[in-house]
């Protein structure tokens, strides 16, 4: 039994004095740091290589420098693009070759060359190819007031076929087509990656098409609308003649023909608005020219008397324009008579500057001193019993009044 | 007879003790090398924990674009030929576009993630930059700062022409199988795209390339070194700030006690002075300091009362008065401008540098200024997500500033102690580093300075500065002694197994015999 105890303990023992090992140890030994390492050797390594080279070329390095049979790593930076070349070095040179590049990367190209901690820079020039179809054309704005003044802009990012811009100074022609097919040919150079033509609008509205080529380059049609600009003076008439005041019928106003100072028509779709005050009260209406054309659908007023309308087109304001309406109502029949709740009043048949009846639902106004009574019509007439029996009752329909005295 | 009648026959024959001892020995030898090889790995672990690691994930948050980065991008007059006035809010959106590209560049080499590549490149840039995700990896460049200059905009706002007239980045580069850093200046000519209402880098073009290895010496400054500094070190901040400084101060009342009574210096804002301290105050200080005999003192700037971004001017006319007082108490000033604990991240880089530049316009030419310490302790920075390299690479950019602002003044590195001094790869005019016996007849010492009560040399640099006296390696930290450790670990374990296996092997084997019997 003793034995046994003591055959359990030493386990035991030497698993404690393991796990006490295994926790100094990794305290104190941190892992297999590696010793610092020496210090870079800067520029032990010289670079030769050609000061320029096309993407299509291409083209050697030869590093010096480093220790022969040791490895030499390169690093070709060419901005997006990164290649690692190596080689064992020679006695004297290693001579990498670097092929010709595949994607975009022109401009200043680093190379970095090591050896073990002796390190070497140097750069070259990548020169990007010609330009390539299609150039890339960026047209705006779309829409420009054809007055000579406004203008719209092509800017143009010529690239080689490995998507490089082309190097500045690349010269870019242009070919503007204006509406009534007349051409203008013009030329600038690209500047910062790119090259732009701001074209100015011609006086006559229409489409005008660009197009670009550089070398044997070019690119896909681009085109802006030239429009009418502010439309000069213009007026704005009933089209019908006017019907009386009844408060339900409509009368249609248009304006003359909507043009720039150059006699250019508006487009469709130009908003105009339309302000009407006096018996309408204040009204504001909207709507768009067609063919150069406003028209708006006034309803007229529920009384007699005159109403100014002005149209707004982009800022041009019509000469304001008074049109009289006239009463609706041709005869306003009243009588009185006692009832036993108070007097009754019976109006109508009331009839029409058209002689008919006046609309169904028209409201004729009961007054009587201080109190309003309101009823509506009814194929021209109505019935109202008022509680007054003293004084006089006055009915107004569709601003036209007539007197009775109460019974 | 069967195949399975052979071998039991073979295994009958050969006696029960034999047969234990094999099973226990094959199966100790399995379980004590599964054992040594966790162990192994673990040791393994903790290295790349504790380097590049955590350097990958340091960077990974830089490409969130902290606002530090933003404030790094300074943008000269625009091009006035240019169709269109830039937008204040597309110059911000211009300005992150560039900033992003940047940071999905050192994205994609570090984690080879492309997603973010669509986001802010389109056309060639985009095909080339996917097509180039290998070249990439391992090898991601971190930004520092970016000059911009718009040189065309669109009349319909939907182009951009940018020019890069500087962009300060840090290029990552392999060097054997250690990584290096290269502090690169490049410009670059781009074309920016507006598309689904985001600006996209459809073309950059590289212009130029400087840059420098952060290795070797700094600028030397022009002026002399003045030798037989001495001193304690000086902390400004407002007395009004208690609550904030609460921890600080507490260490000061202990260096007031147990140094010279000067360590720090807490300034009175309620006596009415216009800058809200005491210049009274830090005068009868500064006159103790020269009554223990110091002649010189070391400031401390890198404290909270240089904290804004700029800093105040009446927090650099503070500055200004304290180098005056020191100036007629016949006192040597040694500014030091950077704890060694802040991570200095390269997105920060920029900010540091106009922090400099804050400083140096006061300090530069003062009569009072005898050196400027860069940084102190920039060693301890390391393995907090920081790698040594990286702390080259951030003395080297700060101290090519210094020296730019200010060209006369001579520069101090302060390390940990000699053994990180020596193996610095990057030194300046004067090197300073913890050592016990501040009275050590050296040559080489051209001063002494004390911090948190530990004496510190500061001494000539010269190219052999890996090569200071007596620089000895800790017992510990020898590689030698490591294996050794890990050696006695592993053999410790497979003993441990060994008598653990036999135990339970006993164990079963007693029960058998209980039952058999």
């Amino acid at each position: 039994m003793s034995s046994r105890s003591t055959l359990s303990r030493k386990p035991l023992g030497l698993i404690a004095v393991a796990i006490a090992l295994a926790v100094i140890g990794v305290l104190f030994s941190g892992g297999p740091e590696a010793a610092p390492a020496p210090a870079l050797e800067v520029d032990q390594l010289s670079i030769d290589l050609p000061a320029r080279a096309k993407t299509t070329d291409s083209f050697e390095i030869a590093v010096a420098g480093a220790d022969p049979g040791e490895n030499v790593e390169v690093l070709v930076d060419a901005g997006y693009d990164r290649r690692k070349f190596s080689a064992v070095a020679g006695d004297k040179s290693t001579t990498i070759t670097v092929p010709p590049m595949t994607y975009a990367g022109s401009g200043v190209t680093l190379v970095t060359a090591h050896s073990g901690r002796k390190v070497g820079r140097a750069s070259l020039e990548i020169d990007p190819g010609v330009a390539v179809s299609p150039l890339d054309l960026y047209l705006g704005p779309r829409t420009v007031i054809a007055d000579a003044d406004h203008f719209s802009m092509l800017v143009s990012v010529p690239k080689d076929n490995l998507g490089n811009p082309v190097s500045n100074g690349t010269s870019v022609s242009y070919l503007v087509t204006r509406p009534s097919e007349a051409t203008e040919e013009s030329a600038r150079e690209t500047e910062g990656l790119l090259s732009h033509l701001v074209v100015y609008s011609s006086t006559v509205t229409g489409r005008t098409r660009l197009a670009a080529e550089s070398g044997t380059a070019t690119g896909p049609e681009r085109s802006f609308l030239e429009v009418a600009g502010v439309p000069s003076s213009f007026t704005i008439e009933p089209v019908d003649p006017l019907p009386p005041a009844d408060g339900s019928a409509l009368v249609r106003l248009r304006s003359d023909r909507l043009t720039d100072e150059f006699d250019n028509e508006l487009p469709d779709g130009t908003a105009v608005f339309l302000d009407a005050s006096g018996a309408t009260g204040i009204r504001r209406l909207r709507t768009v020219t067609i063919d150069a054309v406003a028209e708006f659908v006034l309803e007229v007023p529920d009384q007699p008397g005159s109403v100014t309308i002005v149209a707004n087109a982009s800022g041009t304001m019509s000469e304001p324009n008074t049109l009289q309406f006239a009463s609706a109502v041709d005869e306003l029949p009243i009588e009185t008579s006692a009832h036993e709740d108070g007097t009754l009043v019976s109006i109508g048949r009331v009839i029409s500057a058209r002689q008919n009846y006046v609309p169904d639902g028209t409201v004729a106004t009961l007054s009587i001193g201080d109190d309003v009574y309101e009823v509506p019509l009814e194929l021209g007439q109505a019935e109202v019993v008022v509680p007054q029996t003293q004084g006089q009752v006055t009915v107004d329909v569709l601003g036209t009044s007539e007197s009775e005295p109460l019974q | 007879m069967t195949e399975e009648s052979d071998r039991t026959s073979i295994a009958s024959s050969i006696p029960v003790s034999k047969r234990r001892f094999i099973l226990r020995a094959g199966l100790a030898t399995v379980i004590g090398s599964f054992g040594l090889v966790i162990l192994l790995a673990m040791s393994q672990l903790l290295a790349e924990v504790s380097e590049s690691g955590e350097t990958n994930d340091v960077f990974t948050e830089a490409a969130e674009l902290p606002p530090s980065l933003i404030d790094a991008v300074v943008w000269l007059p625009d091009n006035e030929q240019s169709p269109r006035p830039l937008e204040p809010l597309t110059r911000t959106d211009v300005a992150a576009t560039w900033l992003r590209a940047w940071a999905q560049i050192a994205i994609v080499a570090e984690t080879g993630e492309t997603e973010g590549i669509d986001i802010y490149f389109s056309n060639s840039a985009r095909e080339a930059i996917l097509a180039s995700v290998e070249g990439w990896q391992d090898l991601p460049v971190h930004q520092i700062g970016h000059e911009l200059y718009l040189s065309f905009y669109s009349e319909d706002g939907q182009v951009i022409g940018l020019t890069a007239t500087k962009a300060n980045l840090l290029r990552t580069e392999i060097v054997g199988d250690q990584k290096e850093y290269f502090n690169a200046q490049e410009s670059y000519e781009a074309v920016l795209i507006l598309e689904d209402g985001n600006w996209r880098v459809q073309h950059w073009v590289r212009r130029s390339a400087t840059g420098r290895w952060p290795s070797g010496p700094l600028p030397s400054a022009t002026d002399g070194i003045k030798e037989g500094l001495a001193g304690p070190t000086i902390t400004l901040f407002e007395a009004d700030s208690s609550d904030r400084h609460g921890e600080h101060e507490a260490d000061d009342a202990e260096l007031l006690t147990n140094e010279l009574e000067t360590d720090d210096l807490a300034t009175d804002s309620a006596s009415g002075d216009d800058l809200g301290v005491d210049l009274a105050i830090l005068e009868a200080e500064l006159e103790a300091v020269v009554a223990s005999g110091e002649r010189s003192v070391r400031l401390d700037l890198d404290s909270e009362l240089f904290d804004s971004e700029p800093i105040a001017d009446k927090d650099l006319a503070l500055l200004e008065g304290f180098l005056d007082l020191a100036a007629q108490n016949g006192l040597s000033v040694v500014p030091s401008f950077f704890h060694g604990e802040t991570p200095h991240l390269p997105s920060r880089w920029d900010a540091d540098v106009r922090r400099l530049e804050s400083f140096v316009a006061v300090l530069a030419g003062h009569e009072a200024v005898a050196l400027y310490e860069l940084a102190h302790k920039p060693d301890l920075a390391v393995g907090d997500g920081v790698d040594t390299r990286l702390v080259d690479a951030w003395i080297s950019h700060i101290g090519h500033a210094v020296h730019e602002f200010d060209s006369s003044t001579p520069m101090l590195i302060t390390w940990s102690n000699r053994e990180v001094a020596g193996n610095a790869k990057l030194y300046a005019d004067l090197v300073a580093f913890g050592y016990p016996d501040p009275s050590l007849d050296h040559p080489e010492i051209v001063g002494t300075f004390t911090v948190d009560e530990v004496p510190h040399v500061i001494v000539k640099s010269t190219e052999s500065a890996g090569e200071l006296p007596d620089a000895t390696v800790p017992f510990m930290t020898r590689p030698l002694v490591r294996l050794a450790v890990v050696a006695v670990l592993g053999i410790g374990f497979i003993f441990a197994l060994f008598f653990v296996s036999r135990k339970l092997l006993s164990v079963v084997v007693a029960r058998r015999k209980r039952s058999g019997s």
